[in-house]
């Protein structure tokens, strides 16, 4: 019977206590053994986190807020008339083939053909739709615009950093429809042509090529996250209105998500008590038959 | 006695307390149960021996028995019921049986002594599970006595309501021995009869059993199994049976009644417990009772319920059933086995009557000691925590506002209302013996 009991601890009055139901009970039924929760485990199954390792975790999240603040900060000044559509559209079309290359570079999916052929399709799609979504929802108010696109691309925020596929297709779907409610704002269809085009690369391409080069190289992923995170204070450094209270902002949100995130978390580890014992449903073993049945 | 669960609905807490209140009754005390309306059943009933059972009008949730938590609108019911009742202890059951709660929440405004009986397990690591163990923490916060049906559940409950130990007591569950006891014709020794009664679900293990039983039936082809029983997982039990060509060697009987179980625990020889976490196992115990060899999963607290020669533990994995069960078989191969006496031995150690006297040791003690005060119910109601204990704070203060409301509303009168009547059993039997001789005498 000893594997019934946890430990036979010898009491001082009686014979020892055994963590039975049956047989003749000469202790009071309150009583209170020894032993009692020896069988409780404490974080048994717990894995310590390192800042270091979560700072890294955080770094995807930290891209994609860089990401959607550059392509705010872009929106502002094609609004304010700074940037000409045209410079933009230069821009992307280099970045598109930097990208591309560093992609091609890292996997060698040589489907060159077929990348350039959808690109020009999504590139000429875009150009003669750029007048129809630019009166599409030309008549809805400032207001309405700008609070629908700040809950789109907040809620892409949410969804974007989800381990989850679908999650993920749900992220860049809201904020390339946040980014065509905001183009209706703009004066001219070649600047909706421009945002349009950047939307594409910033949101549905970008997160491709940020994945692919977190899982191969480490180093350069770092980088590359350091310089994408400051290239929003260089944009924003162009806008008239508001750049200057916009700029400590971003620098303060960006501080907190990579910095202050991970240690958040980190700290709250110390609070974390995972209770482990017999009462806990048992996990099925199930092994797969032997062959000869 | 104060529980969500009672008849008409079946299950093990609601067996639990017909049977420790009808031992209760025979002790001589007076017990009367409160439970919510099922369907039309609204008002007082009275079942067998003579145990009178309140159905207060409140709905269930659909889909489960429970009553939702609302802290209030059971109390008039309940206040009635206690004054006129004169009760002074109750009993609640179950830790998700909101009634139950509410009347330990309500109790002591009528001066009224508590004890809760918890029958079930739960985890800490799921959003059910923290949010029902915080009611529970809630309702259990001044409890007199808490009584648990297992070590391994007294550990738990202590755990989820962090309760002093000292409060919680062990007494287990029971059952009626002349209800299942050995067929008086034995089984045939072959083929060997593997039973298994239980819901057809996943807490009770099943896959383990689909897993096994093919396996079990390649290796001894004198073996059949007997499962009775409904749930999600009876399709797959029946593509298993059809996958290995077994539809002679497993059978499937579907929902059994409780009253039906003994017949078919008695067409057996060795009963299967695969599940995956139980507090007590009473189905362990009735098939014990009827003389059957036990398999079991050793989880929660089955391995406190039999001696070992009764019971071969396993693992909760595929192969070590099925070790457990190949040994089984070999135990029953060799005979020898006397099924009445291991239910004498079953009968000897689980008897309701015992039941009863510890839980009336248990109210004994809480009679004895002192009640809370309200001062300091509010303070250990406020530490609850940083959440939880502010809203449990208001909730007392209001429960308190609205018992003097209820008090000023609709006075308590013991002359109109007072329950002068009560069940007598020595004049009923004299009335009885009167009557039969009555009969006797006209009919001779």
């Amino acid at each position: 019977m000893t594997e019934l009991s946890v430990t036979i601890t010898a009491a001082s009055d009686g014979p020892a206590f055994r963590k039975i139901l049956y047989g003749p009970q000469t202790r009071p039924t309150n009583y209170v053994p020894d032993n009692f929760l020896s069988s409780l485990q404490r974080n048994v199954n717990v894995r310590p986190h390192t800042y270091l390792n979560l700072l890294l975790n955080a770094l995807p999240v930290t891209g994609f807020i860089a990401v959607l603040a550059l392509f705010l900060a872009l929106f502002g000044l094609l609004l304010e008339g700074t940037l000409p559509a045209a410079a933009l559209v230069l821009l992307a079309g280099i970045v598109f083939v930097v990208g591309w290359i560093g992609y091609e570079a890292m996997g060698r999916t040589s489907q060159a053909t077929k990348a350039v052929k959808s690109a020009i399709l999504v590139t000429t799609f875009l150009l003669s739709l750029s007048p129809i979504l630019r009166t599409l929802s030309q008549s809805t108010s400032s207001d309405t615009i700008y609070a629908l696109a700040t809950f789109l691309f907040l809620l892409s925020l949410l969804l974007f950093p989800s381990p989850y596929k679908t999650a993920g297709h749900i992220a860049t779907t809201t904020s390339v429809s946040a980014s065509l409610v905001l183009a209706s704002r703009l004066p001219g269809s070649e600047d909706v042509f421009a945002l349009l085009l950047l939307a594409v690369l910033a949101f549905s391409l970008f997160p491709i090529l940020s994945e692919r080069l977190r899982t191969t190289s480490t180093g350069p992923y770092i980088l590359f996250t350091v310089l994408l995170s400051l290239s929003p204070l260089y944009a924003m450094s162009f806008l008239q209105l508001g750049g200057t209270s916009l700029i400590p902002a971003y620098a303060i949100i960006i501080c907190a998500v990579t910095f202050g995130g991970p240690a958040a978390l980190l700290y709250s580890q110390r609070f974390k008590n995972e209770i482990r014992g017999p009462w806990d449903p048992a996990v099925p073993l199930i092994r797969p038959m032997k062959g000869g049945l | 006695m104060v529980s969500d669960f009672f008849h008409p609905a079946a299950g093990g807490v609601e067996n639990h307390i017909y049977e420790l209140s009808i031992n209760l009754l025979a002790l001589g005390h007076r017990v009367i149960v409160i439970t919510h309306a099922y369907g039309d059943r609204v008002g007082v009933r009275w079942l067998l021996p003579h145990l009178k059972v309140y159905y207060v009008p409140l709905l269930p949730m659909p889909g489960n028995q429970v009553t939702l938590p609302n802290f209030f609108t059971f109390l008039p019911y309940f206040r009635s019921i206690v004054q006129r009742e004169k009760v002074e202890i109750v009993h609640a059951h179950g830790a998700l049986s909101s009634l139950g709660q509410e009347g330990i929440l309500h109790a002591h405004l009528m001066g009224v002594r508590t004890v809760f009986t918890d029958h079930s397990l739960f985890g800490f690591d799921d959003a059910a599970s923290i949010l029902t163990n915080k009611l529970l923490e809630g309702a259990l916060r001044c409890v007199d006595r808490v009584i648990c049906v297992s070590h391994t559940g007294r550990e738990n409950t202590v755990l989820r309501a962090r309760l002093e130990p000292h409060r919680a007591h062990v007494i287990p569950n029971a059952i009626v021995p002349s209800d299942f006891q050995p067929a008086s014709v034995p089984p045939p020794p072959l083929p060997i009869t593997i039973v298994v009664v239980s819901r057809l679900v996943y807490r009770k293990g099943i896959d383990l059993l689909i897993s096994a039983a093919p396996r079990v039936c390649a290796m001894y082809p004198d073996v059949r199994f007997i499962v009775g029983g409904d749930g999600s997982h009876l399709t797959s039990l029946e593509q298993t049976r059809e996958t290995h060509m077994l539809q002679d060697r497993i059978i499937l009987l579907g929902r059994v009644r409780h009253s039906d179980v003994r017949s078919v625990l008695t067409r057996g020889h060795i009963f299967l417990n695969a599940s995956l976490t139980e507090s007590f196992g009473i189905s362990i115990l009735e098939a014990a009772s009827c003389g059957l060899f036990i398999v079991s999963t050793r989880v929660g607290g089955v391995p406190e319920v039999l001696p070992k020669e009764l019971v071969e533990f396993a693992n909760p994995d595929s192969d070590d059933v099925l070790r457990a069960l190949g040994h089984a078989i070999e135990v029953v191969r060799q005979g020898g086995r006397d099924p009445h006496a291991v239910h004498a031995q079953v009968k000897e150690l689980y008897d309701w009557r015992r039941v009863a006297q510890l839980t009336q040791d248990v109210y004994a003690s809480v009679i004895a000691s002192e009640p809370y005060s309200l001062y300091e119910r509010l303070v250990r109601t406020s530490q609850l925590g940083l959440f939880a204990g502010p809203i449990y704070a208001i909730i007392l203060v209001v429960d308190c506002f609205w018992f003097a409301f209820l008090q000023w509303m609709w006075p308590y009168d013991e002359e109109l209302d007072g329950v002068g009547a009560v069940w007598d059993e020595e004049r009923w039997k004299e009335l009885a013996a009167k009557a039969s001789k009555e009969e006797g005498v006209s009919g001779g």
